[in-house]
Formats: structure tokens, C-alpha cells, sequence
């Protein structure tokens, strides 16, 4: 390699991020993350997907649609910009 | 109580800019944020499609990627090598307007990002082995990615031909490949003298550094690059329809036609307030299953798979300059069906023109639109390529955080008479022939 190219620095340790847990009274487990940047929240809900029960709550939710890119990160997805490298 | 809907708020974001302007004309633009050890470096040059001379069509892409086969230090592929190896990634994308040049990287690697976009800012290796060699790389770009696909380049390669007439305006952006072909070594050193210079381009840095540090280290890698003069940028400008325009394109992969609808409209730039209420228009088109166009064409007619509604080329409303066009684009199952949809879609055009919106149907869209932008602005590298590319289009990086603010001052009234401007005459309707059903 080059010398005249700059050498790394040393690595900076990422920051921790604050996380709070806790388990609602009717069992629905909820973890928060405060993450500093824009202000704007994100929420998932994630269930478990272990049963073969039809019935099962995260069975039945499934086939629903949504994503995680909103229509407008779709629609801009597809529209097509020349020259990626 | 009145009917006057109360302002929302919309949340913007915060950022902290330090703009520097080097001796060579260079303008810098950084923005510190220690929130994770990375970095986004961003060059952007004052160059893209429109600038292409005629008879050189795709020059600025196939220009691009002679950006990338080594430079004033460094052999071919090392520019890879180096980015790579640091933990980063890079990549660079020709527009209408610019072109830029990026790297996001661990913050560990910030000299060594400032100093490779340095080097081929410098003199990258333009060669007549390098030119042949990317020459048969860009055509085989445009094979995958134009005519060996259903829909390649649909609409944004063929739809300016007929919105527009002006050869910077017009031509396919991509290439032909008799003009790609004809690209001589000497062209592409007349290019990077001409509009490579500093003074002609934009260089954002932002993320895990220290802003005074960084502007000391733009200095030492940019600031030996010697002043060349900026070319002067001529007006692309045309004024707007006055009867509307009809074409066909024959897609021989594509299993279904397409529709696309151009419509030119406002100086994104000079007059931004109108160019706004535009963007929310497109919104209230087609984001999302509540949205007009959906509901109406999707849904209720049935009359197309899908739709949608976009202003800029690539569908992002503030990547060009005057002119640009908000565009609607639709899947439908059948041929015959093109009148009935464009009927549909006049027929929602003026229901907003004459009847106006919805309540909380504006707010809906632009809470939404805002939201997507934050998203955008969360990521390092997106967020260094904004302040790059609203420096350079705009002149201003802060605008962006300021774009929530200005989209919620936009009226109902502003909208509908946005809506009002879009009319048959005021349009080219580019009818693609599916080729591909079996």
C-alpha cells in the first residue's frame, strides 16, 4: 500500500446506549432505547412465532401486510438511479 | 369556533454546520455527531447528465466511473482497497444535476477518506486502457440494467425525450452506446478540467469528529489542489406545455403496459414554497392505501395493479434544478383500459383542484413525508449526502432541517391550486407496449 495514504486512528468505542426494561402487568415484556439523532421513535412489536396452534395470536397476524420501509421508501426504491458505482 | 385548522408542528430535526470555503473555491460543509464512531464524507460536483455535450450521451456516468480506477497515489482498485479495509464502504451516482462521489467509514478512517477523495480530485488516472475498460463496464450496466429488464429505465430514460425539448433536458441519460463508444481519452480530460475543479464542487463531512480538526485536515489533504475556475452553469429552463404529448415505447421483457404522466413543474429552486406544495401534492396521489390515486384506481376502478406519484427524475423532489417534472407512473393488466385511467386520474386532479382536501387529510401526508425524511437523515452516510447536495443545489445545508417547518406552512389552498396547474395540456403521456406477455 501507499505510504503517503493516512493511517487509521484508534478505533473510538461506541457509546452505550440507555436501555430500560420492563414486564406490563398482563405479561407483555417492553424494552426502550433512547437513541439521540432525529426525533422520531420507532416501535416493533414482535411475537412469537411458535406455535402450530391456528388460533395462535402471532399465527393469525401474520399473513397481515406491512413492512419496515414505509410506501414512500418503496416508491423511491423504485425509482431507478443510473450509475451505482 | 372557526374553520381555520390549527398549524400542526412537525418535529425537525437538529444539526450543528461549520461551513469553510477553501482558497481553490472548494465549499466544505461539516456536522458533527458523536452519537456512534462514524463518519460519512461526501463529494459532490456541479456536473451531471444535463451538462453532457451532444453527441456524448452518458458521458457523465461513464465519467464517474473513471473516478474510481486509481489516481494521483494511488493504482487501480486500491481506492476499493483502502475503503474496504478501514471497515467502510463506498459508492458514487451520476443525477441530472451532480454527481457524487461517498464513503461512509468508522471514524478511525476519517483522514484517510478526506485524503482518497482528495487524490482523485487531484488527478484521477485517466487512461486510454481505463477508458476502454469502463467503457464495457457502463455497457454492460445498461445491459442488466435497461434492456435486459422488464421496465429498465422506465420512465426515467425515455419519458424526458418526450416531456422536453432541449437536447440537455431530452437525452437519455444512461447513453447511447454509438456516443458511449466515441468517448475519447481527450473528452474526458476536457471533462475534469472543466467541471472537476474545486471551486465547481462540494465536500460534506459528518459524524464522529470534531469540527475544527476536520476543517484542518480538509485543509492539508484539499487545500494543495490548485484553483481552477468554475464553469459558468447555463439555464436548462423550458417554459411549460401548451398541448399535451403523446409517445409509445415498446418494452419487449415487460408482461404488462405501463403508463407514465410528465408534467413539468415549478423552479424547484427559486421557488420552493410552490415546488412544496407540489411534493405534498404527489403525496396526496398515491402515499399509502389512503391516498387518492390508490383508492381510486387501485381499489374502487380496478383499473391498474399499481401507482404512483413522484416529483425528480428519481423520485427525490429536491435533487434537481429548473426544470423537473412531477411524474405519475401505473401497472395496468390492460392495454385498452390507457383512456379510461387517464380519465380517472384528471377526474382526481380536479376533485382536489375544485373541491379541496379532506380535514387532516394534508397533515396525514406531510406528517408522513416528514417522517420519511427524518428516517433518511438518521443514517450517517444519507444525512452527509443531504447537507452535500442541499449546499450545492440550494446553496444552503440548513434548509434541510428546516423543510419540516416549511412544510407545514403549505395551505390547502397552495395544494389545490397545484393540483389545478396539472392538466391534459400541460403533460406528455409515454405509453409503454408490454412485449413480454405470453
Amino acid at each position: 500500500m501507499t505510504s503517503v495514504v493516512p493511517a487509521l486512528t484508534k478505533p473510538r468505542k461506541p457509546k452505550k446506549l440507555t436501555v430500560t426494561e420492563r414486564v406490563t402487568d398482563h405479561g407483555l415484556r417492553v424494552i426502550v432505547v433512547r437513541k439521540p439523532g432525529v426525533p422520531l421513535v420507532e416501535l416493533r412489536l414482535r411475537l412469537p412465532f411458535a406455535s402450530a396452534r391456528a388460533t395462535h395470536p402471532a399465527r393469525s397476524a401474520f399473513p397481515s401486510r406491512g413492512s419496515e420501509a414505509s410506501p414512500s421508501a418503496e416508491r423511491r426504491a423504485s425509482a431507478k438511479s443510473p450509475a451505482r458505482g | 369556533v372557526g374553520r381555520v385548522p390549527r398549524p400542526i408542528t412537525l418535529p425537525a430535526p437538529t444539526f450543528d454546520l461549520t461551513h469553510h470555503t477553501l482558497d481553490n473555491g472548494l465549499r466544505v460543509v461539516v456536522a458533527p455527531d458523536r452519537s456512534a464512531p462514524v463518519v460519512g464524507v461526501a463529494v459532490l460536483y456541479d456536473v451531471g447528465i444535463r451538462s453532457e455535450p451532444e453527441g456524448r450521451t452518458g458521458f457523465a456516468h461513464l465519467f464517474e466511473h473513471l473516478m474510481f480506477q486509481g489516481s494521483a497515489n494511488l493504482e487501480k482498485l486500491e481506492h476499493f482497497r483502502y475503503v474496504q479495509s478501514s471497515g467502510g464502504t463506498f459508492n458514487g451516482s451520476t443525477h441530472f444535476d451532480y454527481t457524487n462521489y461517498f464513503e461512509a467509514l468508522p471514524s478511525n478512517a476519517l483522514e484517510r477518506g478526506l485524503f482518497l477523495e482528495a487524490d482523485r480530485m487531484l488527478s484521477p488516472r485517466i487512461t486510454e486502457e481505463n477508458l476502454a475498460n469502463q467503457l464495457e463496464v457502463v455497457k454492460n450496466e445498461i445491459r442488466v440494467n435497461v434492456m435486459n429488464r422488464p421496465y429498465g429505465g422506465f420512465p426515467w430514460i425515455v419519458l424526458p425525450a418526450v416531456l422536453f425539448d432541449t437536447f440537455a433536458n431530452s437525452h437519455n441519460g444512461y447513453g447511447g452506446f454509438e456516443d458511449l463508444e466515441g468517448a475519447t481519452v481527450e473528452d474526458a480530460r476536457d471533462f475534469f478540467t472543466r467541471y472537476y475543479a474545486p471551486a465547481n464542487a462540494v465536500l460534506a463531512v459528518a459524524g464522529d469528529l470534531d469540527a475544527d480538526e476536520t476543517i484542518d485536515l480538509v485543509e492539508k489533504h484539499f487545500g494543495p489542489i490548485k484553483k481552477r475556475r468554475a464553469p459558468k452553469r447555463p439555464s436548462f429552463a423550458e417554459p411549460p406545455l401548451s398541448a399535451e404529448r403523446r409517445a409509445t415505447h415498446d418494452d419487449p421483457h415487460a408482461p404488462i403496459p405501463a403508463v407514465a404522466l410528465g408534467y413539468r413543474v415549478p423552479d424547484p429552486v427559486g421557488g420552493l414554497d410552490d415546488h412544496l406544495a407540489n411534493v405534498l401534492l404527489a403525496e396526496v396521489l398515491s402515499d399509502g392505501d389512503a391516498s387518492r390515486l390508490q383508492q381510486r384506481l387501485v381499489q374502487r376502478d380496478q383499473l391498474v395493479t399499481d401507482i404512483g406519484a413522484y416529483i425528480g427524475e428519481f423520485g427525490d423532489p429536491f435533487d434537481e434544478r429548473d426544470p423537473t417534472a412531477l411524474t405519475i407512473t401505473a401497472h395496468y393488466p390492460d392495454a385498452s383500459s390507457l383512456e379510461a385511467i387517464l380519465r380517472a386520474i384528471d377526474e382526481e386532479l380536479a376533485r382536489i383542484a375544485d373541491d379541496g382536501l379532506a380535514p387532516g387529510e394534508l397533515d396525514r401526508v406531510r406528517t408522513r413525508l416528514v417522517s420519511v425524511l427524518l428516517r433518511e437523515l438518521d443514517a450517517v452516510l444519507s444525512r452527509t449526502l443531504n447537507f452535500a447536495k442541499f449546499e450545492l443545489i440550494y446553496g444552503r445545508a440548513e434548509l434541510i432541517a428546516e423543510l419540516p417547518g416549511r412544510l407545514a406552512a403549505v395551505t390547502e389552498r397552495a395544494v389545490r391550486a397545484a393540483a389545478a396547474e396539472l392538466r391534459p395540456e400541460r403533460r406528455a403521456v409515454l405509453e409503454l407496449i408490454a412485449g413480454g406477455a405470453r
